[in-house]
C-alpha cells in the first residue's frame, strides 16, 4: 500500500537566464511504514522534490506538471487550504539545519505549542506538558523541563536536532521529510540522532522520505533508494541492492568516490567527460 | 629523525566568556616536520580551529610556545606570516563577494612583494592552472563559479605566497562527494610538486585515513591519542578514538570490519 505515489513530475523555474528543469519527470513511491532515500549531489533536485510534496514552491516562475498522490490525493491539484491541513500534520519535515529552522524568539515549549495548535485545537491543554515531556524524552533528552524552557541557541546541534525530530512528530504525521537531517552534526551525535530517528519512526508505524547526500547515512537508515542526478532518477533498488549490485554507471562511481577508512590512498577515478544521461535509468 | 619544521609546546588558550574562563586549548604539544600531511580530528567545540588559530596568529595564546624551523614564532614578521597560509571551510564567504578572481589573487601578490608589478598577470595564470583553471575565470566573481571552482580559487590564493605550510578546515565539507575526489587529488599532487607541508583540521575520519601520514585525536581542549594515521585506525589505543571510528557511516563489509 502506497502513503505517497509521485508520477511523472516535472518543474521547471524560469528566471532572467531562461528556464531551468529541475525535476525531469521522476516518479517515486514510498510504501506505509517504509524509510526511502533520495540521495544525489547538490543541485539535483532533491530539495525540490521535499519542497513539492509540501507544496512549498508555488510562484508564478515554476511551471509544473505531473501528479503528486498521497494517500490518493492529488496534491498539485488540491487548494491552499487543504494543503495547510496536510502540511505538518499529516506530512512535517525536518529540515538540515535545526538552530536556523526554529524561532530564535520563542522558547521550544512556545513553538511545541503553535505547531500543536495550529492543527489540534481541540487537544486538551493542561495535558500539553506531560505530551510535550514524553515527545522529547522519545528522542533521549535527559532533563525535558530545561530544554523546553530553552531557546533554540541556548541548545547544542545535536540537541536542536532532537528537538526538531520530536517538534515534527506533535501531530503524529504519517509522513515525515527529513532533509539532509545530520549533516550538519558531528560523526557520534549523527549516529545517535539516525538511530533515534529510526527507532521514533518504526514505534510510530510512520513513512520516511530521507533526502541526503551522504551514502554511509543513506545505507544506515534507508528500506530503498532512489538515486537521483541533474533532476533524473538514475537507479532506484533495495539499499541492498544499491549497495552490492549498483547498476548505473553514476552510482558506481559514487560509491567508488568515497572515501574507505580500510584504504590509505584516495581511489584513483576518471570522472571527466562522462555523461551518465547516456545509460537509462536503472530498476532493480 | 629530521628537525621538524613546526614545534608546538604547551600550548595554551583561555577564552574569558562573562565571568567563566573556558579553556579551548589545553597544554598541547606536538611536532610537524617537513612534507608532512597532518590531520587533526575531532568534534566541534574540541579546540581545533583554535588551534588553528593559534598557529596561524590570528589569536594569541595564552600560554606555550609556536617554534618555527627552531625559532619561537614573531607574527608582526610578514615574511613569517606568509609561509603558513589558510583554506577556509565555506569559499562562498571567505572570497570577498565584490572582487573579481583577479584582484582577489592579486592582493595578496602585492602585500607580501611576491614579484614585480608586471608580472602579475603571469602569476596569477600560473597559480590558476595549479588549480586547473583557466584565464577565462580572471575576470568572474565568486557567484558565478561552483563550489569546487570556488574552493580551487581558496588554494590558489593560499598559494599565491609560496607558502610552506598551508592549513585546511575543513576545506571538502561543503562539496559533493565526486567533487571533494577531485580537490583532494588536486591537493596530493600540489604537495608533491611545490613541496608542501600540510594540516587539515576536519571531523570526517574516512577523508583523514586517505590523506594524511599522521593524526591528532582532540577532545575537550586536549590531544586524545597522536600516532601515525595507520596506527590510529588499525588500532586506536584510547575508547574516544574507537567510538569516533565506530560512528563513521561506512559503505562496505571491509570497512565495517575494520571498525573496533
Amino acid at each position: 500500500m502506497k502513503i505517497l505515489s509521485i508520477k511523472n513530475l516535472e518543474v521547471k523555474f524560469k528566471h532572467f537566464e531562461g528556464i531551468t528543469t529541475a525535476l525531469k519527470k521522476i516518479s517515486l513511491d514510498i510504501n506505509h511504514g517504509e524509510r526511502v532515500a533520495l540521495v544525489g549531489e547538490s543541485g539535483s533536485g532533491k530539495s525540490v522534490t521535499a519542497r513539492m510534496i509540501l507544496g512549498l514552491l508555488s510562484s508564478s516562475n515554476i511551471s509544473k506538471s505531473g501528479e503528486i498522490f498521497f494517500e490518493g490525493v492529488n496534491l498539485l491539484k488540491e487548494s491552499n487550504t487543504n494543503i495547510k491541513k496536510i502540511r505538518g500534520n499529516e506530512i512535517s519535515m525536518i529540515f538540515q539545519d535545526p538552530v536556523s529552522s526554529m524561532n530564535p524568539y520563542f522558547t521550544v515549549r512556545k513553538q511545541m505549542q503553535q505547531a500543536l495548535e495550529n492543527h489540534n485545537q481541540t487537544f486538551n491543554k493542561k495535558n500539553t506538558e506531560e505530551y510535550f515531556t514524553h515527545l522529547l524524552r522519545d528522542v533521549k533528552i535527559e532533563d525535558p523541563a530545561r530544554v523546553l524552557d530553552s531557546y533554540a541557541f541556548q541548545l547544542s546541534g545535536g540537541m536542536a536536532q532532537r528537538v526538531m525530530i520530536s517538534m515534527a512528530m506533535i501531530n503524529k504525521p504519517k509522513l515525515i521529510l527529513a532533509d539532509e537531517p545530520t549533516t550538519a552534526l558531528d560523526v557520534t551525535v549523527q549516529k545517535t540522532v539516525l538511530s533515534i530517528m529510526k527507532e521514533v519512526v518504526s514505534q510510530n508505524k510512520m513513512s520516511m522520505l530521507l533526502i541526503s547526500h551522504n551514502l554511509g547515512v543513506v545505507k544506515e537508515f534507508a528500506d530503498r533508494i532512489y538515486v537521483i542526478y541533474q533532476g533524473r532518477i538514475l537507479e532506484e533498488g533495495t539499499t541492498k541492492q544499491i549497495f552490492n549490485s549498483p547498476g548505473h554507471l553514476y552510482t558506481q562511481t559514487l560509491l567508488q568516490a568515497i572515501p574507505k577508512i580500510n584504504s590509505s590512498r584516495l581511489p584513483d577515478l576518471n570522472t571527466e567527460n562522462i555523461d551518465y544521461f547516456k545509460q537509462p535509468k536503472f530498476t532493480h | 629523525m629530521s628537525e621538524p619544521l613546526l614545534e608546538i609546546q604547551n600550548l595554551k588558550k583561555n577564552f574569558k566568556v562573562g565571568l567563566s574562563n573556558v579553556v579551548a586549548v589545553d597544554d598541547i604539544s606536538f611536532n610537524i616536520a617537513k612534507y608532512d600531511s597532518v590531520s587533526i580530528v575531532g568534534e566541534s567545540g574540541s579546540g581545533k580551529t583554535t588551534l588553528a588559530n593559534l598557529i596561524l596568529g590570528v589569536e594569541k595564546q595564552t600560554s606555550g610556545s609556536i617554534r618555527y624551523n627552531g625559532n619561537e614564532i614573531d607574527f608582526s614578521n610578514k615574511d613569517l606570516r606568509k609561509t603558513i597560509q589558510f583554506v577556509q571551510q565555506n569559499p562562498l564567504s571567505s572570497l570577498n563577494p565584490k572582487k573579481t578572481i583577479y584582484q582577489t589573487l592579486e592582493l595578496p601578490l602585492k602585500i607580501h612583494n611576491i614579484c614585480q608589478s608586471k608580472e602579475i598577470k603571469n602569476k596569477i595564470i600560473q597559480l590558476l592552472q595549479y588549480v586547473d583553471l583557466d584565464e577565462s575565470y580572471l575576470e568572474r566573481h565568486p557567484y558565478s563559479l561552483s563550489g569546487g571552482q570556488r574552493q580551487r580559487i581558496s588554494v590558489a590564493r593560499a598559494l599565491a605566497c609560496e607558502p610552506e605550510i598551508i592549513i585546511f578546515d575543513e576545506p571538502t565539507s561543503a562539496l559533493d562527494v565526486l567533487i571533494q575526489l577531485k580537490i583532494l587529488n588536486l591537493l596530493s599532487e600540489l604537495k608533491e610538486k611545490l613541496q608542501l607541508t600540510y594540516i587539515f583540521i576536519t571531523h570526517d575520519l574516512a577523508v583523514v585515513r586517505n590523506i594524511s601520514n599522521k593524526t591528532i585525536v582532540m577532545n575537550k581542549g586536549r590531544i586524545v591519542e597522536m600516532n601515525n594515521t595507520q596506527k590510529v585506525f588499525e588500532s586506536p589505543k584510547e575508547e574516544y578514538t574507537k567510538e569516533l571510528i565506530r560512528s563513521i557511516p561506512t559503505i562496505t563489509e571491509e570497512e565495517e570490519k575494520i571498525k573496533p
